[in-house]
């Protein structure tokens, strides 16, 4: 065995065939050096543009990452959201050659949809980018490679199309697909040479339901409260099952117990793609009654299966915690190590390191034994780099609280499988951002606005994907000074919206982490020293210590959870008093923020959030 | 060295409260955060880049004071803000961080010497 290993660097694909098809084209050849994708000619003409790469090398690999590229020279508009924007398909059905009358069946799964617009007449040329892995991963899984189809999200446009070049055009910017891959699987087993090492998507946690999630809360509380008898519990990949371990015969009674409660929904329910927006008047909007009400919640009553445990809850945790702290001279190699688990599904801790040598395993085993800890070999890419920091978080990942353009990162978050950063919007009022597409901002010139099909006001936030990263973001934020090189994972959102007298945290690039505040108003229209009404907000205020700034615009409002010291998103930074910089007995501290039960009930997709504790280096 | 207009007016209200107002004017309490500072090839001078704020369009902050300490082993920079737009203190504003610079002159060359911001975080350095 070879170490350290190698995980493939990006490939770019072989482009086999681009071609387009439209109302103006109806039977075109494959080799025009423009393909045409969108509505036009006012809505009476539509074009759709196929392609085919050669894929036969990524069969039975694990899919990280795959973006779709495509050299945006020409359309109908310029801006971050031009129409319904235009959207990228799995061809279902074979085919060699198109024409508007027979053209192949394609499938809405794992679609992707990029909304923004580059090109004359009115702006430069710029790359289109689509996050395609759900679809490279159902090829790489088996599904027959037909190709994709590029055309408007909702051909119910009037007007909305791009023209790209083709593999034809001799000035370049081809059509490109990159893709990063690796192979799955045990890398060296468990032996003479230490412990296990294996390689694998990390990070590839299934979407579970409300009640699942809340019953998962409960059985992890249970197992943090009888660390001796039982393991941490999880819910089965497959079957969506909940399970407990258990180490004692009193963690198998505790284990077995059905869990009831309450569990919050509606997260993600409002959906931001429906038709048929609610356009109030000014006096309507005045007269609105702020949304203050708690999320709906569905009974719950989950019975966890129960399975045979050797290590308990306490001793892995214990063992996960010492880890994060030793240093090289007691484990070999322990500066490749960046984060460490457990892993309840193998009832065990897994390390991430980017090397795994003979002398780490053999350390590793000789401390914990042989099947206690396994290391998961992991991308270089993906480690939070040691020199990255708050004001330096320039890897292929992104955390929270972090300097970017204007402002600072609020919180990760997936749309579906896009990768997307949440922030403020009034960071965005014109400029897009250097993390990528603002691809929804509740933020326009006089203030807040209503997202297109929504109803309600969403405060001042802005949901960017992360085109310019090719990890996307991390469920950390920085914690600490402005400098600091430290985060703290992220367990997901709060379940209530603020109320008044909650304590929270801010986490911005310029005044660093500042705990201590209590909230003061909430659901408030504010109207802002330029005019601008942003509608409700949640207002803070904190009576000593250091104030924030407008540099902290976006940043992450949480708390911090006792029990494993994750963050419980709260909010997104907007506002505060003018020229504040330390309170004082006659001007304290403000802090306006938007609740994040708004950007849960607003935006498309979820927050990005881990089940890793302890601080991220 | 100007006196900002926030700073001023807590000043005035501590003083008719407390009476213990000694100097008309004081530094301002805000410290720039320095993301980054650029070094000139003789190694004299730093091109200092900190947050400022800006807002309603309105570059905000302005370089109330700098201050340099060199010893053998640092080199201490504290960069003060000053408010320079009107408004009331009271008001509520939504503004975003705004990228400036000034430039400092050392005294010696910075060589490997460490460079510091008053309260002891770390400023990073880049050689063009």
């Amino acid at each position: 065995m070879h170490y350290p290993v190698r995980i493939d660097p990006w490939t770019s694909l072989a482009l086999s065939t681009d071609t387009f098809v439209s109302t103006d084209y109806p039977s075109p050849g494959n080799a025009s050096t423009w393909l045409h994708a969108g509505k036009f000619g006012n809505g009476a003409k539509v074009a759709r543009t196929y392609l085919k790469f050669d894929t036969t090398a990524l069969t039975g690999k694990a899919i990280l990452n795959a973006d779709l590229k495509l050299w945006s020279y020409k359309s109908n508009a310029c801006g971050m959201v031009v129409g319904s924007g235009i959207q990228v398909r799995r061809i279902t059905s074979a085919w060699t050659k198109v024409t508007l009358s027979a053209q192949p069946t394609t499938t809405a799964e794992d679609a992707i949809t990029n909304r923004a617009s580059y090109g004359a007449p009115n702006c430069k040329e710029e790359w289109l980018w689509w996050s395609i892995e759900g679809i490279v991963a159902d090829w790489a899984n088996g599904a027959p490679n037909y190709g994709l189809q590029v055309r408007a999200a909702n051909e119910s446009d009037v007007t909305n199309w791009r023209m790209f070049h083709s593999a034809e055009f001799a000035g370049g910017h081809p059509p490109t697909l990159v893709v990063k891959y690796e192979d799955q699987g045990i890398v060296a087993p468990a032996g003479a040479d230490g412990v296990e090492v294996f390689r694998g998507n990390g990070e590839d946690v299934p979407q579970m339901s409300d009640a699942l999630s809340a019953a998962l809360d409960k059985a992890t509380e249970a197992a943090e409260a009888n660390p001796v008898d039982l393991a941490q519990p999880y819910a089965d990949a497959e079957t969506g099952q909940l399970i407990t371990p258990a180490v004692t015969t009193t963690g198998q009674t505790l284990a077995a117990k059905t869990l009831t409660g309450q569990a919050v929904t509606g997260e993600g329910s409002d959906d931001p793609t429906v038709p048929g927006a609610v356009e109030a008047s000014e006096e309507g909007d005045a007269a609105e009654i702020p949304d203050t009400s708690a999320a709906t919640t569905v009974s719950y009553s989950i019975t966890s299966a129960v399975a045979n445990a050797k290590y308990s809850a306490g001793s892995l945790q214990a063992i996960a915690d010492e880890i994060a702290d030793l240093d090289a001279t007691q484990l070999p190699g322990a500066g490749d190590i960046h984060i460490s688990g457990v892993q309840p599904q193998r009832n065990r801790v897994v390390v991430e390191a980017t090397s795994a040598s003979v002398e780490m395993r053999q350390a590793l085993a000789a401390r914990y034994g042989l099947d206690k800890v396994a290391i998961r070999l992991i991308d270089p890419a993906q480690v939070p780099i040691t020199t990255e920091s708050r004001n330096n978080d320039i890897g292929d990942y992104i955390a929270g609280g972090a300097a970017y353009g204007p402002c600072t990162t609020g919180f990760a978050w997936m749309d579906g499988r896009t990768a997307a950063m949440l922030t403020a919007g009034h960071c965005h009022d014109s400029t897009g951002a250097s993390l990528g597409l603002v691809a929804y901002d509740t933020y326009g010139p006089k203030g807040t606005v209503k997202l297109s099909g929504q109803s309600k006001y969403r405060g001042d936030l802005a949901l960017i994907y992360l085109t310019q990263r090719k990890g996307g973001g991390s469920a950390s934020v920085w914690i600490g000074s402005p400098t600091s090189t430290q985060r703290r994972y992220v367990s997901g959102v709060y379940s209530e919206y603020a109320k008044v007298g909650d304590r929270y945290c801010v986490s911005g690039r310029v005044s660093g982490e500042t705990c201590g505040w209590t909230v003061k108003e909430v659901g408030k229209s504010v109207r802002y020293g330029n005019s601008e009404t942003v509608r409700y907000l949640v207002i803070g205020e904190k009576s000593s210590g250091t104030c924030t700034q407008p540099g902290d615009s976006g940043s992450p409002v949480y708390t911090i959870r006792q029990q494993d010291g994750r963050v419980v998103a709260r909010g997104i930074t907007s506002g505060g008093r003018r020229d504040q910089t330390e309170a004082n007995f006659f001007l304290p501290c403000r802090h306006l923020f938007t609740d994040i039960r708004h950007a849960v009930n607003a935006m498309p997709g979820s927050i990005k959030r881990t089940t890793q504790t302890g601080i991220a280096r | 060295m100007k006196c900002h207009r926030s700073s001023a007016l807590r000043l005035a209200m501590v003083a008719t409260l407390t009476g213990l107002l000694t100097a008309g004017c004081v530094h301002s309490e805000r410290l720039a955060v320095i993301t980054e500072a650029v070094i000139s090839p003789d190694e004299r001078t730093v091109s200092v880049t900190f947050t400022g704020d800006r807002i309603d369009g309105k570059v905000c902050t302005a370089v109330d004071d700098t201050e340099v300490t060199e010893t053998a082993q640092r080199v201490t920079i504290g960069i003060h803000l000053a408010n320079v737009c009107e408004g009331s203190p009271t008001e509520l504003v939504a503004g975003t961080g705004v990228e400036q610079t000034v430039q400092i002159h050392l005294t010696a060359p910075l060589g490997d010497r460490v460079v510091e911001m008053p309260d002891g975080q770390s400023i990073t350095i880049r050689r063009p």
